[in-house]
């Protein structure tokens, strides 16, 4: 029997009239019924069922433990987000008591205990957290971090459990008063609250759940998805509260080793909805056993959104061969644009449809940022169409100056909605940065558009530019990945500057075998592509740095490059042996 | 010097990634092994389905070589 003592799929309960004023009110809904938030252990066990109807109790009676704290409303209460009810509890707490919660990182490295507490410090200090909760076992580095700073309560749910609570009546958080803080990842500088008020929030959820997913009461979502991150936050949390699904968890260091249960999961609780980054597909394809794939029927699974990071059309095809015989239909597959500071999504493709794939020129695109559709088979890039923009949003694509450019024309992406971010929070200055007087949002990130349709090819600061060609990393690494020997995800490519402040392309891969000549094939074959010389180092297996999601980090292997790399009269690299086996020479200066 | 746990460790972890001939239970695994995450991942996997059991990210934040995960490991199985 499907989902065996997790809730049901199915709440039964009709779609209330008119929209909901807070996120509360969302969960006054969602109680009515017997749906809920289901958590599985690392070996795939159900650990936890929380019915909506228990989770509103709870949160009730924590709102009323926190209102004895008797703190200024919209004071910020820091929460451990490891996959764990108890980020659930405090999360809806705070919507009842008219406090912010902060969702915080619960992603801890082997050895890296004292980098988390000076990491969780930091954003507690950011955004002046005035309580900390933590699931038991994180207890005690959040103790240690947030000794310095004073906070009126910092522990976990047994000594939290012991204050007393206070009476008089609860008032939730509604309208424009805010919903939540969102910490963005990603940036080099230190990360960036996104504040996001109820009503922004509640209309990016509406609009998934209606235009983009075109959610059905008998949907069933399973996720891996951290809490701390947008997507499983709001994708994963908040939009299956609005429509009173059922949800099924598992922990994203679960996926990160058995992804094989992400896949098990979809199929004994006849999963519809699952969503993950490009990198989560490539991770089940590459990890599972062939002679496990029968174990599984993923025939349920109708929506299979795809975002945050540039989509490789390769990875989806893989994932789409290894479990198609399990019954894994790649029109499942969604592409989704979107980002923290929209809430979550701002353009979803077609559902029904499978990834639609934009194959373009490479010269006209890398030449003059214009998006020709190819004419041959050669000498063309394939992107993804992230769908259309969703009803709510205003955007324009504009050059470097500010200037709308043409469909097809690569640019600068700007949105503006009912759903754009208030500001990051506590800091004007990185809010102007992004966010104009008249509520336009600087995206950060280059595309195109084809009607309302988006094409989204890159971060913006992941351009490399040289001799005035914009080209994107990901170009060169799926044009090394393609070399025999070199496997998809484990090459980076970026910009570095050398002494002399000329830019050097850098590809580093990593490969198994150091066949001498690889560099120099590799070196080669960009030479052929993109006409520029890059310079080439191949690494052993896996050192390339990445994410706590798995994902390579072009940044840090930037900086882990120019740190290991010495240079030649010439400024040309001239690198030390470790952790580099074998590198190319380059032709000329 | 080695337990017989450290040693059976230290085969699991050769399966991953190249151990240097003077490699101990006490070599730091981050700095003079530079195992990054995606590696240790897999060791822990390989750690835990051995041994049958769960290694939670908070003991592993305390670990920076064979012997503290062989004092994981051993409080686990007994």
């Amino acid at each position: 029997m499907a989902y065996v003592g997790a809730t049901p799929t199915g709440s039964g309960i009709p779609r209330p009239e008119g929209e909901f004023e807070g996120l509360a009110d969302a969960l006054d809904f969602a109680a009515r019924g017997q749906t809920g938030y289901n958590f599985y252990s690392g070996s795939g066990e159900l650990d936890a069922a929380v019915p909506y109807a228990q989770l509103r109790q709870q949160a009730v009676a924590t709102a009323r433990r926190l209102a004895h704290l008797d703190l200024p409303r919209h004071s910020r209460v820091a929460i451990i987000a490891d996959t764990d009810p108890l980020f659930h509890r405090f999360f809806f707490a705070c919507q009842y008591a008219g406090l912010i919660p902060v969702p915080m990182p619960a992603a801890l490295q082997m050895g890296g205990g004292d980098a988390y507490v000076g990491q969780i410090q930091r954003m507690m200090e950011r955004c002046g957290a005035a309580v900390a909760v933590a699931p038991d076992s994180f207890v005690d580095l959040l103790q240690t971090a947030a000794k310095p700073l004073g906070l009126a309560f910092v522990g976990g749910e047994a000594d939290f459990d012991a204050l007393p609570q206070a009476t008089e009546a609860l008032s939730p958080m509604r309208g424009d008063e805010p919903a939540y803080l969102q910490y963005t990842s990603g940036s080099t500088r230190f990360p960036r609250g996104v504040e996001m008020s109820q009503r922004a929030v509640l209309c990016n959820l509406r609009e998934i759940g209606e235009v983009g997913a075109q959610l059905r009461d008998d949907d069933r979502v399973a996720s891996w998805l951290p809490f701390y991150h947008d997507m499983g936050l709001v994708g994963c949390v908040l939009v299956p509260l609005v429509y009173a699904l059922s949800v099924d968890y598992l922990s994203p260091r679960t996926f990160a080793m058995r992804p094989r249960l992400w896949l098990k999961l979809i199929s004994e609780n006849r999963c519809t909805s699952s969503s993950s980054p490009p990198s989560g597909y490539g991770l089940c394809a590459t990890r599972l056993r062939l002679s496990d794939r029968e174990k599984y029927d993923l025939s349920s699974w109708r929506i299979a959104c795809v975002g945050a990071e540039r989509i490789n059309p390769r990875l989806l095809e893989r994932f789409s061969q290894v479990l198609g015989p399990a019954g894994f239909d790649p029109k499942a597959f969604v592409a989704c644009y979107g980002m923290a500071e929209c809430g979550l999504a701002i353009s979803f493709a077609p559902l029904d449809n499978g990834l639609d794939v934009d194959v373009v020129d490479k010269e006209s695109i890398s030449a003059s940022g214009f998006a020709k559709p190819a004419a041959g088979a050669s000498g063309v890039l394939k992107l993804a169409d992230c769908g259309a923009v969703m009803p709510s949003y205003e955007f324009r694509i504009c050059d470097d100056e500010g200037r709308e450019v043409a469909e097809r024309h690569c640019g600068h992406i700007f949105v503006r909605g009912p759903s754009v971010m208030r500001g990051y929070f506590n800091d004007a200055e990185a809010t102007a940065e992004v966010l104009d007087d008249s509520g336009w949002l600087d995206t950060g990130d280059i595309g195109y558009r084809m009607g309302r349709h988006l094409v989204v090819t890159a971060r913006s600061k992941d351009v490399i530019i040289v001799n005035g060609r914009n080209i994107w990393p990901q170009d060169l690494e799926q044009l090394a990945e393609s070399s025999p020997g070199v496997r998809i995800g484990t090459t980076t490519a970026f910009e570095a500057t050398r002494p002399n402040g000329d830019p050097l392309v850098v590809l580093v891969v990593e490969s198994k075998r150091a066949e001498p000549d690889l560099p120099r094939r590799i070196e080669s074959l960009v030479r052929e592509h993109f006409g520029v010389t890059c310079y080439v180092e191949i690494a052993p297996p896996r050192t390339l740095p990445r994410t706590s999601s798995g994902k390579l980090s072009r940044v840090t292997a930037r900086a882990g490059f120019l740190d290991r790399t010495h240079w030649d009269e010439a400024g040309n690299p001239a690198p030390m042996a470790a952790p580099v086996v074998e590198s190319a020479r380059l032709a000329n200066g | 010097m080695d337990s017989p746990l450290e040693l059976e460790l230290r085969e699991l972890l050769a399966g991953i990634t190249a151990l240097p001939p003077d490699f101990t239970a006490d070599t730091d695994l981050l700095d003079a092994l530079a195992l990054e995450s995606a590696q240790i991942m897999e060791f822990v996997m390989e750690v835990e389905d051995r041994f049958d059991i769960i290694i939670d990210q908070r003991q592993l934040a305390e670990v920076r070589n064979i012997a503290h995960l062989a004092a994981v490991v051993g409080k686990a199985v007994a």
